[in-house]
């Protein structure tokens, strides 16, 4: 049996909220609601200091603590770890609001449109397509399960600009998530809380670790390929590394 | 169970239609392809081009909002006239008139200027409308004669980054993400999704990163970068070429890492410079260079036995100096410690930058790609709008190219490239570009297509003329588009104009053309002399303000057009890699009264009777080849029929319109000698000094005094150097910050405050719609985050803004986010607050020799309860 | 004033406040659970002193109040009935369920009372049956919050205890309203008045109790808080300092603990006049309102940002 999880690269994401808008069109989601955001804060103080993106999105936990205090049965978990919620059962108690600490979760007490009236796209989507979430009941990131069903990716993962979402089986040992999983450093949010979530942040690279990876690499020619450049292979530039001699000082 | 979709609504839920078509986003100058989502005539999805090797599938947080623009209740639907006077902020009256009444007024209006006098034609094109219709601007320029094309483009951006990128066939530099160790960046955020020609960086940006480089990011803001930069460096704005001068001094200087061999090879480094600053010339009137071996100057194309790179020579009976020799000698002043107080970066980091970013080029080090030996240079330095938005931007940019032709980085493997300089093409014949010899031994290059010769040439430089356009490019050819075009239109005289410019025929096409740039206040004046006829999708505050007539417009899912070769010349295709060649095709009919730009201005061109010059003309504009050439006579071809012998001319019979509505775009492998061209096609030198700007200073200066015109004109520089900009120089203890506007990818152009879904955004994240200002800065003038603050600059304009305190900030500097220009409450879409009225179309703030504007300026900033 | 942003306000990664408990509709909720635990207690206290009109009233406010203002928070009030489905996972289910069997077990007392039914065996298994069901409906809202991971601070033990002292609490100030009320009517018989004044005794003394149990219990649940980082501490700190510290200072502190107190330090209600006996009870009636309030109202989530830096600090040198 599949599980379907995502792994999020921060050496990759470039902070520019393009998931979140791609998953504001794919979903037909009315204002204000956002499945999915790149939540935003500043390290550091001036000036040693930088802004960090963190995207964050249902985390389609192994536990979801939404699931259990869901009164109706609504919110529920597929036997490949898609949590979703069955807008027809759902009583919009916000129940399960409470219980996530992803803050996933929203609830929408009117459906409202973005002008007085619904343009066609909004029409069409909500009506025809029957995208985003209905009138007093909670939604929430599906992670797409329409397209994933249909053997794609969800609309966030393959928008990335950076490619910093990867998405597949985490049952699969072979998949590019398990393999991410088994070779970088990562992370998940609010461990703490048990919830074993299925989206997993790799850690930006520090320079001790890249040596490390690019030493295991190395060791078999497979690893890293498109990304080898010619030449002498240079690994982090920095003032540590020597000069080369030609045309040195020649005057 | 229902899947995850909310209950459907009984009978209208039937789907009658769903396809994707091919199309190409414009939202901004990235030009993405995309596959667009229909589904019963209705736009629902946008996606990138997964087809796209170039683009990898991808389309920005931008792009992807287009479906909700479409029916945006805010776009302009009908033709419609202005029935109040023109005014900041004021109730137009629109009245909605028929189209055959709309075109009646423009073409009488047009065909008067064209009958008396072509110079009070003005054509104009927002930043994006400018890459979607190009081709149509151009044949509509060409068979109308029109002398005055603008843009919103490069008066910001660009004036400066492509003056210098045309010398290199490009519009401006990149890093060789694929093999680069380090980059260092100053004033753009390549790779961090910032506003415009970074879209395809982000990509391999991000796997170099992964791969480990190394990327500095010198900014006074870093709140848009600093997520994936290794370092930040802030800077005071507008003394980025005090960095770059002081990088070359340690390179020169201190370190002694120079790569001679590129400098003497492949730059005119090596030129002899007399003391009148120019070439010294042979019998032949060829530049000489010194040949060490027998002691005597010889002609640039001579052979040589050694080479002299430096050293004074005499050379008939003068003295003279090798340019690297005068390089060498004007940085010997510019130590660390120099620029470190201009900058306030302290000279050590200076000083280990540039180690890092000299050891990292591997100066000397050659690398094999498919057999080929090339010089291997994994380093870049490059640059962006932020560092030449000032009125040093001449010295500043040249300081920055200077710093990496010290290296040897351009064109190199890692290096610093130049996009699109050269194609071989899809075949050979079809759709190239090409360098050429151009005079003196310096490479030339095509730039750009079209019935006129190229905006900016690369070399030679068009010489200064007597002005006779409202352009101004006659004076001072070097500028892309001139920001002092609407002034020339207020006061022609302070210019040489010698005609009347009331009346003037000012055509927009898309752009927000008052507001914009700076000085508001001059740019409506200029319009009110005007008959001003907008071609807008929306509604914005210069159409609000100065239009008589506004037609309405289309999006780019509506319309069809040849998205300009300019994708190539910002959007690199690298090695391994892929050419790409797109259609944008309509995706939906427009819908209301709404037109295709294309036609309505070849509809306006056929009411004044010059459809057959235009059809001529885009024989050359869209450079079409028998049999598919347009006949004179072929009055009723229409704008479609013209695309489709576009494409079977360029790509085959069998590769019409109908092809490329199917298909999307055409692609081809990229080849190595493409991609580092300037290591395979030996066309010439790089300008690295740049004698011409001298000669045609000197011809400015004098063309500026026998015609009183308004130009203060010094000795220019052929050599990089930095002096302090207006904003420094305005500087005191009363105005002791500077204001800084910076661009998030989603709130630049405008397109973030039409966008509903964008605006959503908009008032969520962080950096928009707010005004960033250190801690430090904050606490010394009693402002808290989220306090009213007004930021007042010498002259008393002034705008307000909400205060957010942030450590990623200078702390002399306040910074502001500028992508939402519209504020009159008669403009529906208006969310913004106009930092523009702080600028100045004025002198004092514009770069002589590119006339790029000063876009920050010095400020005292307030609480605003605190004032009276 | 200490502040946090509000759920979904901004991308900025900071703890922030939950809404849906709390601000527009949300309110209904508050109201709903404090109508519950005032009708609950009330009940209670009417069983165990006999009263039937308080059993009345507390039921009412417990079964109508709380239903009806459950109802008409929810969002689709029209599938209510689908939330007696996971009864045995959700404690929101069970809280349906419980007011289900509060509502027959209670009636059918409250009708064997009114009727005076002899089966005197019956009775009294109703009576410590509806308790029981009353009970549960008062405490099953302690578990509910527990149970809510996304709000750390209402995720203790300490709630098990805070909800049915001040619900208690406020119940016998009901009671003790009610009966000054009917005093004051003339609906107590003049034989009657001197045992209606003693119960008024009685439930003085339980008050007092409970207050000085749920002063503890509160300085319990602040001082885990204060001790405590991240949103847990940002709760109290809202509760404290925070744009809920009017609620809290006037509403817990004043009208629940610190009026009573000193009322009971000047030596009881006995010798006050009976219009501000009722006012004070009025104010702890109001007080319980605050304590549901600001509990819910101060509820965080924390930020998303784990302890462990997933990015690089930033360096310059």
């Amino acid at each position: 049996m599949k599980r379907w999880g995502m792994v999020i690269d921060l050496e990759r994401c470039i902070g520019c909220q393009t998931c979140t808008m791609t998953c504001k069109v794919q979903n037909s989601l009315p204002p204000g609601t956002f499945w999915a955001r790149v939540l935003k804060q500043e390290i550091g103080t001036y000036p040693n200091a930088r802004m960090v993106s963190l995207p964050v999105l249902c985390m389609h936990c192994e536990e979801p603590p939404c699931v259990p205090v869901c009164p109706t049965g609504a919110s529920q978990k597929r036997d490949d770890g898609i949590v979703w919620i069955d807008y027809d059962k759902c009583i919009g108690c916000r129940y399960c609001m409470q219980s996530c600490p992803y803050e996933a979760r929203s609830f929408h007490a009117e459906l409202t449109s973005y002008f007085e009236e619904e343009t066609p796209y909004e029409q069409v989507t909500r009506q025809v397509l029957g995208n985003g979430p209905q009138k007093g009941t909670v939604s929430k990131c599906n992670f797409c399960m329409d397209r994933v069903d249909a053997g794609m990716n969800p609309a966030c993962v393959d928008s990335c600009l950076g490619k910093a979402r990867i998405f597949g089986d985490l049952n699969d040992p072979e998949s590019e998530v398990s393999q991410l999983l088994q070779n970088r450093e990562h992370e998940v949010l609010h461990g703490e809380a048990g919830t074993k979530p299925s989206v997993s942040y790799l850690t930006e690279i520090s320079p001790t670790m890249l040596n490390v990876l690019l030493a295991k690499f190395s060791d078999d020619d497979e690893g890293l390929p498109a990304d080898k450049p010619p030449g002498e292979r240079a690994v982090s530039a920095g003032p540590e590394r020597s000069p080369d001699p030609v045309n040195q000082g020649a005057d | 169970m229902n899947n995850g979709k909310r209950a459907m609504h009984g009978g209208d839920a039937e789907i009658f239609e769903d396809v994707t078509i091919p199309s190409v986003c414009e939202i901004c100058l990235c030009q993405c392809p995309i596959v667009v989502r229909r589904v019963n005539g209705v736009v629902v999805k946008i996606e990138g081009n997964p087809a796209s090797e170039k683009y990898k599938g991808i389309v920005c947080g931008k792009g992807v909002t287009a479906p909700m623009f479409q029916d945006d209740k805010n776009r302009v639907n009908f033709p419609m006239v202005r029935t109040n006077p023109k005014g900041h902020n004021v109730d137009p009256g629109w009245k909605r008139i028929s189209w055959e009444e709309a075109m009646t007024i423009a073409s009488e209006k047009l065909g008067k200027v064209l009958e008396e006098d072509i110079r009070k034609l003005v054509v104009y094109a927002g930043v994006t409308p400018f890459f979607s219709i190009n081709h149509v601007m151009n044949g509509f320029a060409g068979a109308t004669g029109c002398t005055t094309v603008l843009s919103g483009a490069s008066v910001h951006c660009g004036n400066s980054e492509h003056f210098f990128g045309f010398s290199r066939q490009s519009m401006s530099d990149n890093a060789d993400w694929q093999y680069t160790n380090f980059v260092m960046q100053a004033g753009i955020n390549m790779g961090a999704g910032s506003s415009y020609r970074t879209r395809i960086s982000e990509i391999r940006a991000a796997d170099a990163r992964t791969r480990g480089m190394k990327l500095v990011m010198v900014d006074p803001i870093g709140v848009l970068g600093t997520e994936i930069a290794d370092e930040w460096v802030p800077i005071v704005p507008g003394t980025d070429g005090a960095l770059f001068m002081s990088m070359a001094h340690v390179l020169v200087h201190e370190l002694n890492i120079v790569d001679r061999e590129y400098l003497a090879e492949d730059t005119n480094l090596p030129y002899l410079i007399g003391e009148d600053s120019l070439y010294v010339r042979g019998e032949d009137g060829k530049p000489m260079m010194y040949d060490l071996a027998d002691d005597s100057p010889k002609p640039y194309d001579a052979s040589f036995g050694s080479l002299a790179l430096e050293g004074t020579y005499v050379v008939g009976g003068q003295t003279c100096h090798t340019a690297y020799e005068l390089l060498k000698q004007s940085l010997l002043e510019w130590t660390p410690e120099r620029a470190q107080s201009a900058t306030d970066i302290p000279a050590a980091t200076i000083r280990h930058l540039t180690t890092e970013l000299a050891n990292a080029a591997q100066v000397g080090a050659t690398t094999v790609i498919d057999g080929q030996t090339l010089r291997y240079r994994p380093a870049a330095l490059i640059g962006g709008r932020g560092i030449v938005a000032h009125d040093n931007a001449y010295g500043t940019w040249l300081a920055l190219m200077t710093v990496g032709e010290l290296l040897g980085l351009p064109g190199a493997v890692g290096g610093i490239v130049y996009a699109g300089a050269v194609s071989e093409g899809y075949k050979p014949g079809y759709y190239s570009w090409d360098v050429e010899p151009g005079p003196d031994g310096i490479q030339s290059g095509y730039f750009y297509q079209g019935p006129f010769k190229s905006p900016v040439k690369g070399y030679p430089i068009d010489e200064p003329a007597r002005p006779n356009s409202i352009g101004l490019r006659d004076l001072n050819p070097m500028p892309f588009v001139s920001p002092l075009a609407f002034r020339a239109i207020v006061n022609p005289k302070q210019f040489g104009l010698d005609f009347d410019t009331k009346g003037t025929f000012f055509l927009a096409v898309g752009g927000n053309w008052v507001y914009n740039h700076n000085s508001p206040d001059i740019h409506l004046e200029a319009m009110k002399k005007c008959f001003v006829v907008g071609i807008h999708n929306y509604l914005n505050d210069s159409v609000n303000a100065a239009a008589d007539l506004v037609l309405p417009g289309t999006t780019h899912l509506e319309r069809l057009s040849i998205p300009q070769s300019y994708a190539h010349q910002y959007q690199q295709m690298g090695y391994p890699g892929t050419w790409e060649c797109y259609l944008r095709q309509p995706v939906v009919s427009p819908g209301y009264e709404r037109r295709d730009e294309s036609e309505i201005l070849i509809d306006l061109l056929t009411k004044v009777g010059r459809r057959p010059a235009f059809n001529q003309v885009m024989n050359t504009v869209m450079a079409l080849k028998e049999p598919l050439m347009i006949k004179p006579t072929e009055v009723d071809i229409s704008w479609a029929d013209m695309v489709d012998r576009y494409c079977r001319s360029h790509w085959g019979e069998d590769k019409g319109l109908d092809w490329f509505k199917k298909n999307g775009f055409i692609s081809w492998p990229s080849k190595l000698q493409e991609w580092y061209s300037s290591q395979f096609y030996k066309a010439g030198r790089f300008i690295v000094y740049y004698e011409p700007v001298v000669r045609n200073g000197r011809q400015t200066a004098e063309l500026a005094r026998k015609y009183d015109i308004d130009y203060p004109v010094t000795e220019w520089s052929a050599l990089p150097y930095w002096e302090p900009c207006a904003q420094c120089r305005e500087s005191n203890e009363t105005y002791d910050m500077a204001a800084v506007y910076y661009k998030h990818a989603l709130a630049a152009q405008s397109y973030g405050e039409a966008n509903a879904l964008i605006k959503d955004v908009l008032a969520k994240d962080i950096v928009m719609d707010v005004a960033l200002i250190n801690p430090k800065a904050a606490k010394k003038r009693g402002i808290k985050d989220g306090d009213e603050i007004v930021i007042e600059a010498p002259d008393g304009m002034s705008v307000r803004h909400t205060a957010k305190l942030s450590q990623i900030i200078h702390p002399r500097v306040v910074g502001v986010c500028n992508g939402l220009a519209n504020e009159s409450k008669f403009t529906p879409a208006a969310k913004g607050k106009k930092f523009n009225w702080l600028l100045k179309n004025d002198w004092e703030y514009i770069d002589k020799i590119v006339q790029s504007l000063e876009a920050d300026r010095a400020v005292r900033v307030t609480k605003a309860e605190a004032r009276s | 004033m200490f502040a946090i942003p509000k759920y979904h306000e901004s991308f900025l990664d900071t703890p922030v406040r939950q809404t849906q408990w709390a601000e527009g509709r949300g309110l209904l909720f508050i109201i709903a659970i404090f109508l519950g635990g005032v009708g609950s207690a009330a009940y209670i206290l009417g069983v165990a002193l006999d009263l039937k009109l308080v059993m009345i009233i507390g039921w009412i406010l417990a079964v109508i109040g709380k239903g009806g203002f459950h109802l008409l928070f929810l969002g689709r009030p029209t599938r209510v009935w689908r939330a007696l489905a996971k009864v045995r996972t959700s404690w929101l289910s069970r809280g349906l369920w419980g007011l289900g069997a509060f509502t027959v077990i209670g009636l059918a007392y409250i009708g064997l009372e009114v009727t005076e039914s002899p089966n005197a065996g019956l009775r009294q298994s109703l009576a410590w049956l509806s308790v029981l069901t009353a009970g549960f409906v008062m405490l099953y809202e302690a578990f509910l919050l527990k149970k809510a991971v996304g709000i750390p601070v209402w995720n203790t033990w300490w709630m098990m205890a805070l909800i049915p002292t001040f619900s208690l609490l406020a119940g016998s100030a009901l009671v003790i309203l009610i009966q000054l009320v009917l005093i004051e009517l003339g609906r107590i018989a003049p034989d009657q008045q001197l045992a209606a004044r003693s119960t008024i005794i009685v439930l003085e003394s339980v008050t007092e109790i409970l207050l000085i149990v749920g002063a503890l219990v509160m300085s319990g649940y602040l001082a885990r808080g204060l001790r405590r980082s991240g949103a847990v501490r940002i709760s109290v700190q809202l509760l404290l300092q925070g744009s809920l510290r009017a609620w809290f200072w006037i509403g817990i502190v004043l009208f629940v603990i610190a009026v009573p107190a000193l009322v009971g330090i000047a030596g009881g209600f006995g010798h006050l006049p009976t219009g501000l006996i009722a006012t004070i009870a009025v104010l702890a009636v109001i007080g319980e309102f605050a304590v549901k309030y600001t509990l819910l109202a101060s509820g965080s989530y924390p930020k998303m940002y784990p302890s462990r830096p997933l990015h690089r600090l930033p360096t310059q040198s």
